[in-house]
Order: structure tokens, then sequence, then C-alpha cells
């Protein structure tokens, strides 16, 4: 909203400065977001006279002029085809900036003809978009004036973001209510007069549901003369950014922005049956308003009908069929109360917001109605004569004050301050809320009905704390601590990400929303979660697991030309379930592209599988996990045909991938990709409490290397844990060590070896105790996969 | 025998002179020092030297020995490190082997960086659902079902009970049903918002709410503790302000601006010529958000703040698109570890 400061002034003192006040308004939550001193406008524009004007040597469309600026001569070129010697022209001085247009006027030759300023139009101006040729001002204007003061620009004008509770400051004497209570200056309201009504007509008004309308007042009046608003009444309307219309529209305007109820004004002469019945609106009705636009009206949108039709969309938009034209001669005036939530179902549904509605949204006061239609009546007479013949007013049960208790000790209390009672009543009874003080000294405060917002005790210990000044309000020196049982649930995914940094890979953050289509081909058959109203329709799904993101990040990589990567993220995935939703907490992690870059120690090494099943057994060591953890060889997964599980502490705890080629191309990646997610909840319900010692073993250990010849089709998994299991008391570490296969060897046959470590933990070991565990371990091999000695 | 030995002394003296690589100095090795050299000789005739200078002249071929020793070891030594010098092939100009490194990203940081801070002083840090429900987001955090106050944040509906948080606040509905107070935390989370997604705002980012809940919890409490905060992050030398504001969960609410570090207060395009900077939301908990979690506002008091993430990470790094955040390309990413 736009304040301007000449106007406050009619209600209030302000402050010497424009900082001041600024500070001021935005101290008491009326905060200032953007200030234009006008004063300062058009600097180097002044009002010109064109004393000569003949066409250019060279140029059919362009005059030479000679202009008068109250000190100078100036020869210019102009282009517009509407000049003439005699006129008062817009005038910019070289040196002048034109804000709208972008650039300083300077000498310059145009045609070979020398051009020392420009007449300009007003839209030159930015005043308006009337492209027109150049603006000829009236001729009593005088040459050499300053433009800012030609158009009257004496003025600061305040834009000030309003926030939704206060309703009431969406005015300027609302505004000016706060600047009183924070400066002490008395506020001062303009008089209404009650006119006597010589010739009352009647004009019922029927109120369907009054909950949605409480109330309605209107004005009728005759003889009305529609034309060009004064002066005075354009220039204020157009300082706060309203367009000046007509006198009759832009007075409703100036008594909205004066007192913040918004009115409309109907051609009485095209309404049916003088009188106005207010009922809410039935499905499929569609209405014409003032903007031409035809609009399907929601189901119980209040509407203001006459006799026949709806006439205005109440506390939103006005019917085109009612509007007041220049013709108009009767008019009705409408002020009046509507509920909130209702004018903001309607507007929302509409998509249509007014200034209208968006005061009516945010509350306006049921008891300003025909104060508001005494001060519209007589600026309306003040401007064209115009004969009263009624105000109606339908107010079936008037709204009252609310009464509110504040004992002063609570707002000390909630503030950490020690303001006095009789400064908590001083600043209430400024924001014209009445105090009556009660034996216990409390205060039971009567708030005026434009305070809508001010129900609780709460509410009023912020008008206290707001007027008294937030910056008042000590800061305390020392910060007391609790003692007490503190818990972090940042602390886990905090080490997760130490770790994976640590292992070289980035972190990235991701959209939680992704393609429906990728969402599905790692859904595992569970229902996608989806979001049901997105305003960008091409990610309506929550990922069901992190493949999506990760599997982007490669693609925006490799398109500029990063192959060799190696990325993580901790974040959520979701589905639907029947009744709700689940979300888990994931650890995604990929592997694409050169795992060593080429360089002069070595070739470059594309990264496989076991690069990031390396990474994750490192991880889980990290964690302590590795003991707790199998790595089993899953057949079932959708993704690829080559999976590995991860079973923690006899959990599923995620699973490790190389994406299958169909997958990639979805994704227009073209290098091989390893994919990881692990299940972070299991990962931290099965962390050890502590790491316990383990005492060093005393005895030497003894390594002992095999090879065997084994079926190609054995995994080395099922080996290792032959191997382990054969009953071999003292082998403490199996390590694969080379694996081989060539056509030498057998069609079906693989070479394997692997290096054994054996240890006691009480005595050195004998060769002979090794070679029959070694033995042992041959045979069970041979027993299970029928594997031979390799010799 | 005194006189062999020094000549032997001198003899090695100058074999030393002429160790020019491994081969002479095992020759030397062989030579003086194995068992068959000079010294064990020496050692051999020592049987036959008179009782009374037996002694003496046993200490001064041990000495011998020792100083033998020596010589060839820094000989050798020498040998060694001259060689070293001396290989073409070692050209320590080259570039080390690559070590990989991760970059964490800037969210991450910034929340990590924030909620350190904060645990500083006391807090501890909570987690609650992306997926939530209209209840916890809106309802018990006292936003009236047609208020305006709704339109502040626009809102991805899955069902029309659940939606995706907008916001971090419902975390602390959450606790207070949980714990009774004192509570203490902040909650640094992912939130989501149904917008078109441009340089200035997407459909998620990322907030940290905090809560304070305890007996005798004021507004000059929220202040000392934020602004604490704010020149812990920011630097002590910053001016700050507070200024009375609207949300629905706190009453009387603030907003925090702090001079603007950019252009030192003197107004620039960021701080949009005020030389102020919005750094954060915050009120005393408001009396309704008390009632659904059954906290008696007459015994217990509290505070609440929020901050966006991005938008703090953004100002200070001056990343002036949003979208960069999110894109995950490397080149963004690897300019901050």
């Amino acid at each position: 909203m736009l304040l301007s400061s000449n106007w406050l002034q009619k209600y209030v003192a302000l402050p010497e400065t424009t900082g001041e006040l600024e500070e001021l308004l935005t101290g008491v939550g009326l905060e200032v977001e953007s200030v234009e001193d006008r004063r300062n406008a058009f600097q180097n524009i002044v009002v010109g006279e064109v004393l000569t004007c003949e066409k250019h040597p060279n140029a059919d469309k362009l005059s030479v002029c000679t202009v008068n600026d109250g000190s100078d001569t100036h020869t210019v070129v102009c282009g517009a085809p509407n000049v003439a010697a005699g006129q008062k022209i817009i005038f910019a001085r070289v040196g002048a900036t034109m804000e709208s247009l972008g650039f300083t006027i300077d000498r310059r030759k145009l045609r070979g003809v020398e051009s020392a300023g420009m007449i300009c139009s007003t839209s030159e101006l930015g005043l308006d978009e009337d492209h027109e040729g150049i603006a000829v001002l009236e001729n009593a204007a005088v040459p050499g004036t300053p433009m800012a003061e030609h158009l009257g620009y004496d003025d600061v004008i305040f834009g000030i973001g309003i926030t939704p509770n206060r309703g009431d400051a969406l005015s300027h004497i609302g505004s000016a209510r706060d600047i009183a209570a924070v400066t002490g200056n008395p506020l001062s309201i303009p008089e209404i007069v009650s006119e006597e009504i010589k010739d009352p007509a009647t004009f019922p008004i029927t109120i369907a549901d009054p909950e949605l309308c409480p109330r309605y007042s209107a004005a009728m009046l005759e003889g009305v003369t529609v034309q060009e608003s004064p002066e005075w009444l354009a220039r204020a309307l157009t300082a706060v950014g309203i367009r000046p219309i007509n006198n009759i529209v832009d007075i409703t305007n100036y008594v909205m922005m004066e007192i913040g109820q918004p009115m409309h004004a109907f051609d009485l002469d095209q309404l049916t049956g003088d009188s106005i019945h207010v009922r809410p609106s039935v499905l499929g009705e569609r209405f014409v308003t003032l903007d031409d636009e035809k609009r399907d009206l929601p189901e119980k949108a209040l509407l203001i009908c006459d006799a026949e039709k709806p006439v205005a969309i109440a506390g939103v938009m006005g019917g085109q069929n009612s509007a007041v034209t220049e013709g108009t001669t009767r008019i009705l005036l409408e002020s009046a109360y509507f509920q909130a939530s209702s004018v903001r179902k309607t507007a929302k549904t509409l998509q249509l917001s007014t200034d209208s509605s968006y005061r009516f949204e945010r509350g306006t006061d049921p008891n300003i109605t025909v104060w508001a239609l005494r001060r519209a009546i007589a600026l309306i007479q003040e401007s064209c004569g115009a004969t009263l013949r009624g105000i109606f007013d339908a107010y079936p049960s008037p709204i009252e004050e609310r009464e509110v208790t504040l004992r002063p000790a609570f707002t000390n209390r909630i503030l950490g301050i020690d303001v006095a009672a009789e400064e908590q009543r001083r600043i209430l009874e400024a924001l014209q809320i009445r105090v009556e003080e009660k034996e216990d000294g409390s205060f039971t405060c009567t708030v005026p009905t434009f305070r809508s917002d001010i129900e609780r005790e709460i509410d009023l210990v912020e008008e206290i704390a707001r007027i008294h000044g937030y910056d008042k309000i000590p800061v305390p020196t020392r910060l007391e601590m609790n003692v007490g049982e503190g818990f972090d649930d940042q602390a886990f995914p905090g080490s997760v990400r130490d770790i994976m940094l640590g292992f070289g890979y980035d972190e990235i953050l991701s959209s939680s929303l992704v393609p429906l289509a990728h969402a599905r081909f790692d859904q595992n058959g569970q229902q996608v979660a989806e979001v049901l109203n997105p305003v960008s329709k091409e990610r309506p799904a929550l990922r069901p697991s992190m493949l999506t993101s990760l599997l982007e990040a490669v693609d925006v990589n490799v398109r500029n030309g990063l192959r060799s990567l190696r990325m993580f993220e901790i974040g959520r995935v979701f589905k639907a379930e029947k009744g709700g939703y689940t979300e888990k907490t994931m650890l995604g992690i990929v592997v694409s592209g050169p795992a060593e870059q080429r360089a002069w120690t070595g070739e470059e090494r594309q990264s496989d599988f076991f690069d990031l099943k390396g990474s994750l057994e490192a991880f889980l060591k990290t964690l302590y996990l590795d003991n707790e953890t199998i790595f089993y060889y899953d057949r079932t997964s959708t993704l690829s045909e080559h999976v590995l599980t991860l079973e923690v502490k006899g959990r599923y705890a995620g699973q490790a991938v190389e994406v299958s080629d169909t997958i990639l191309a979805t994704f227009d990646i073209d290098q091989q990709v390893l994919y990881a997610e692990l299940d972070m909840e299991v990962l931290r319900e099965a962390l050890p409490d502590r790491q316990v010692y383990q005492p060093v073993a005393k005895y030497p250990s003894v390594s002992r290397d095999l090879a065997i010849l084994i079926g190609r089709d054995v995994r080395a998994q099922q080996i290792v844990d032959v191997v382990r299991s054969a009953g071999a008391e003292h082998l403490r570490e199996v390590r694969i060590v080379d694996v081989f296969t060539h056509d030498s060897i057998g069609k079906d046959r693989k070479s394997v070896a692997f290096s054994m470590m054996f240890q006691s933990s009480d005595r050195t070991l004998k060769d002979k105790e090794i070679s029959s565990a070694v033995d042992m371990i041959l045979s069970a091999l041979k027993r299970d996969f029928g594997a031979e000695l390799r010799s | 025998m005194k006189e062999r030995i020094d000549a032997l002394l001198a003899e090695i003296r100058n074999a030393a002179e002429q160790l020019k690589d491994e081969d002479t100095a095992e020759q030397f090795r062989i030579a003086y020092l194995s068992r068959k050299g000079g010294i064990a000789q020496l050692f051999e005739d020592l049987k036959g030297v008179p009782k009374e200078v037996k002694p003496e002249m046993g200490k001064a071929l041990n000495i011998l020995r020792q100083q033998t020793q020596a010589i060839l070891d820094t000989a050798v030594e020498n040998l060694r490190q001259s060689q070293k010098s001396s290989v073409a092939g070692l050209d320590v100009t080259l570039p080390g082997r690559a070590v990989s490194r991760g970059h964490k990203h800037i969210v991450s940081a910034t929340i990590e960086e924030i909620s350190d801070i904060f645990r500083r002083m006391g807090f501890s840090i909570a987690d609650g659902p992306e997926i939530e429900t209209d209840y916890y987001n809106f309802e018990a955090l006292n936003f009236a079902a047609d208020h305006p106050a709704r339109d502040m944040q626009d809102t991805f509906f899955l069902s029309d009970s659940h939606l995706l948080r907008t916001h971090t606040t419902p975390v602390q509905v959450r606790l207070m049903e949980q714990y009774k107070p004192p509570i203490r935390a902040i909650f640094p989370g992912k939130v989501y918002r149904n917008e078109v997604i441009s340089a200035r705002s997407h459909v998620q980012f990322h907030q940290v709410d905090g809560l304070f809940v305890d007996k005798g919890v004021t507004f000059a409490d929220l202040k000392g503790t934020l602004i604490t905060f704010a020149k812990m992050y920011y630097g002590s030398s910053l001016k700050y302000r507070f200024r009375p504001s609207y949300f629905p969960f706190t009453e009387p609410s603030a907003e925090m601006d702090i001079s603007c570090y950019l252009c030192g207060a003197k107004g620039c395009r960021v701080c949009k010529y005020t030389g102020w900077l919005e750094i954060l939301g915050c009120g005393m908990v408001d009396p309704n958000v008390f009632s659904f979690v059954d906290v008696d506002p007459e015994e217990y008091s509290g505070y609440a703040f929020g901050i966006g993430i991005e938008r703090t990470a953004m100002l200070r790094h001056g990343l002036d698109d949003i979208r960069l955040l999110f894109e995950n390309d490397m080149r963004v990413n690897h300019q901050f570890n």
C-alpha cells in the first residue's frame, strides 16, 4: 500500500524528517519497503515555451524549435507531429535523466542540427501510457517552473508492507493512528455534518444471510454530474497509485484510502425496483464484472442484486450492468460490511483480488459504514452539487465493541521489560482503546471495532510492545541454560556426510519432486505419493528412491563435460500407503565415469562396481557396522540384473546396483553408472553404543595361499562362506586375490586364488595344524562345488 | 700396539676419502670391520699384549671400532644423498597423485554452521516429517481455516488431510506433544511451496526453526539469543533491529534485520536501498498454540524463530539464482567446500 505524507499530515503531525517517519512506521510494524521523495522527481525538467517552430531542413518528420526554459533559449529538434509555436510544453534540459527511458539528455546533432534538450510527452516522463505526441500544458503554466512543482509533486510516498493482521492500517487514518500513538500527537479525524434530508426516498434493503453480510448501508443521490475530478482529488489518488476515473468513482476511492472502507457507486437508473437484495449465489450463475469479464460464480458467493438481477459481487467488484458512466445522474453509494472469510473465498475462487476485496478479507470496521457514506456525500456535493435522498442502513444485529482484560504485569512478564501500568494505559488509549482499571490493577479494555485483530490479552501485549518499541526491550547479558537431556537428530546424518566427503564423494541436494515416469520405474510395486495441485505439472511425484535424483545429477554433469563423478545425497524418499504416507531418510550414492584420471602416474581407469562396493565396505567399517553387515546377491530387483543387497543386523538396509541400460537411456546417460542406497534409520539403529578394545594378538599369524579350479557360476561369496564354515578353528581372514578365466582351464571353470590368515590367541600355531586346516577347507570346497586344487 | 692402532686409524681415514659408491663401501667394510678385517686382527693380537696395558689397549680398540663404523655410516649416508639428487628421473615439480575430495553442499554447510551456534547455546536438534497433516502445518499453529495468512504459503496438497510442509514450524507442535517444558531445540529441514520455479523462488528450500519453552521466557530472552546468534554468524560488529511483524503462531511477532553487510548499510540493490537485510522471523509462542498441546500459558511462555537457509547462503556467497542450488552442477558445487 502507498501512503502519502501530505495526506497523512491531514490527520496527525508528522516527525520532522522523512527518515524519522520511515523509522517510526517500520518500528510499529508498518514496514517501509520503498520511499519516493517526489520533490526530487524530474530534475532538470521544467515548463518550457515553444517560441518558434520550423520544419527541419533535412528531415520531413522533424521540426526545429526554439524553446524558452525560463532563463535561456535553446534550439531543440522535435519529432512530434503536434508541436507548434506558442505552446507551453514539458522541457527536459541537457543533463536531465529520463528515468522511464533510461538515458540522460545530451547535446547531439540530429540530421545536421544540434539539439539542446527535449520536448517530452507524459509517457516519456513515466506519468501515463499516452503515446500521442508531446504534452501540451495549459497556457497559464510559467516557463522555468520545475516539473515536480508544476505537477504538485511536493510529497513523499512510502510503500508499506502490511501484514495480514493489520486490516485497520490499510488507510491513511489507520496508519495515522499508529503515528499518533508513538508521537503522542493528537489524531484529528474529519468532522462529519449530518445534513437534513428534505425529500426522503424509501429504499428497502434485504439481507438473506446476515452472517455473510452483517451490515449494508447505502445512500441515494440525485442530480449528480459525472465529470473529471478536481485537481486536488486526482492528485491525491495518483500519488497513492490509483488512476483517476471520474469524480464519483474517485471519491469512493478517496474515502477508502482515507478511512479504509471500500465503497461502490451504482448508476441508480440501471437498477430495477429501487431496492437491494444481498444473497448468496446459486450454482451456475454467471456475471459480467466492471472489467468486462464474464465470470462463472462459485456457489455461495455473496451477490448484491436489484429487484431482478445481480449488480455486484459483494466486496469484490461491481457489475458492468450498473456502472457509473458519463450520463449518470442518480447514484446509489454502497458502504457495507461483509464477512472477511466469505469475501476471501469468493475472491480466491475467482482469482480476482481488488483493493476492495483486499480490505474486506483483512477485516473492515462494521461501524464506519455510515461515516464513510456521509464523508463521500459531502465530497460529492462539494464536487458537483447533488441532492441526498436518503441514507439506508440494514444492520440486523449490531456488532459491539469487544472487552478484553489486560494485566499490566502480564505484559511485563511476556516482554521481559518493566513498563509502568500508566504508560501501558496511555498507549492503549492512544490507539483508541478505552481502558478501565479494576481494583486488582487489571484493565478492562474496550476495543473499537476497527481492530478486529484484538481479541485476547496477548493481542494487547503486542500493541504495547509495538508502540513502546521493540528496540526498547532490553537485551540480557546472560543466557541461562537448562541442564537436561539434549538430543541431536542431526548428529548421525552429519557423521554420514563427513564420512562420504572424506571418501571423496560430492554432496548434492536435489528436488524431492520428480516426473511421474521416473518415479514409476523405481517404485518396486509400491504406490507413488503424488501432489494433487502442482503449479509446475511436470514434476508431481515424490521420489520413491534416491536414484532419480542422482541420475539427473549425473546427466547434468556429463552434459557439461564432467564425466568423473562420485556423488551422494542424504534425503527423504516417500510412498503412499493405505490411509497415509510414509517417508524415510536414505543415503544415495552414485559412481560413474573415470575412477582415476589419466596422469603421468598412470592411465585412466573407468570406475566399476567394485569402486562402489569398496566405498560401501569402508563406509560400514567406519560406522563399526562391517561385522553386522551381510551382502548378498539378489535376482529380484527391477533396477538391474546386477544387484547386491545389504542386510544390517538382519534388517534390509539397502542395495548396490549397476544401473541398467534401459534406465540410463531414459536419462540420456551414455556411461556406466553404479548406484547404492542405504536406509539411514536401519544403520542408525544398528550403531554400537561404543567401540570396545580388542587385545592385540600376541602370537604370530601365518598366511597360506590356495588356488582352486571351480565352476564359473560359483560366486566369490559362496566360496568365502564355505571356506569360513569349513571348520578351521584359527582361520581369521580370507581374501580373494585372483580370479582367472581362460579356455585352457576349461570352458565352465575358473581359477580362484585366495589368501588365508591363521592365528591363535593363546599360542603359536604349528605347521601341522595349519596344513590340516587347509586340507579341511579344500575338501569342503571339493564337497560343495567340486573344486580342485590348481597345480 | 698403540702405534699400530694409530696407524690403522690413519689408514682408515685415508680409505674413507676414497669411498665413492656402494661397492667401495662394502670393500671398506670387509677390509676393516668384518670378522677378518683389520680391527678384528688387532683384537686377536691383543691377547699377546702385557697385562698392565691390556685394558687400556682394549678400550682404544673399541673406540677405533666405533669410529670406523661411524665413518662408514656417514660416508654411506652421504653417498645415498648425492646419488638421489643426481638421479635425473625425480622431477619434484611434477604434480602429485590426485586425491579426490568431496564437497559439502552449500545448504548443508549453512545448516551445520547455524546448528553449531545453537548447539553451543544449549539447543537440541530435532527432526520431523516432510509430509505433514493440515493439523500440524496450519491448524495447531493457529492458522484459521479461511485466514489470509494461509495465502502467505502456497501449499502442495497430497490429499484432503496431507500436504508437503510449508515450513519447519510444525516440528514445534510435535516436540511440545512429546516433551514437557523446558524444551529448547532447533529443527532444520526441507520445506515446500507450490510456486513457479524462477531465479527467486523454488518449490523447495530449507529452514531452521527454533523453539524455547520454559517458565519465565521473555521477549528479551528471544532478543538476547538471536542477537548472539547473529553476531556469531555474521560478525560482532553488525547492527540489528527487531520490527513488528505477523505470524499466526507467535505474538508479539517480529522480524529481525541486520545492517546490510554487502554495502556497509549504504544501500544497494540487495537490501533494496534500505541498508537492512531481513534475516529471520520470530516471536513469542502464541497462547493458542500452547492450548493445542496442553501447555498452560499462565505457567509457561516461550519463543520461536525461523531462518531461511537458501536466502542466508545466497546472500553470503553471492549466488543470485536459487535454481543453482538444486541443479547439482559441479561447476557450481565445487566452488564450495
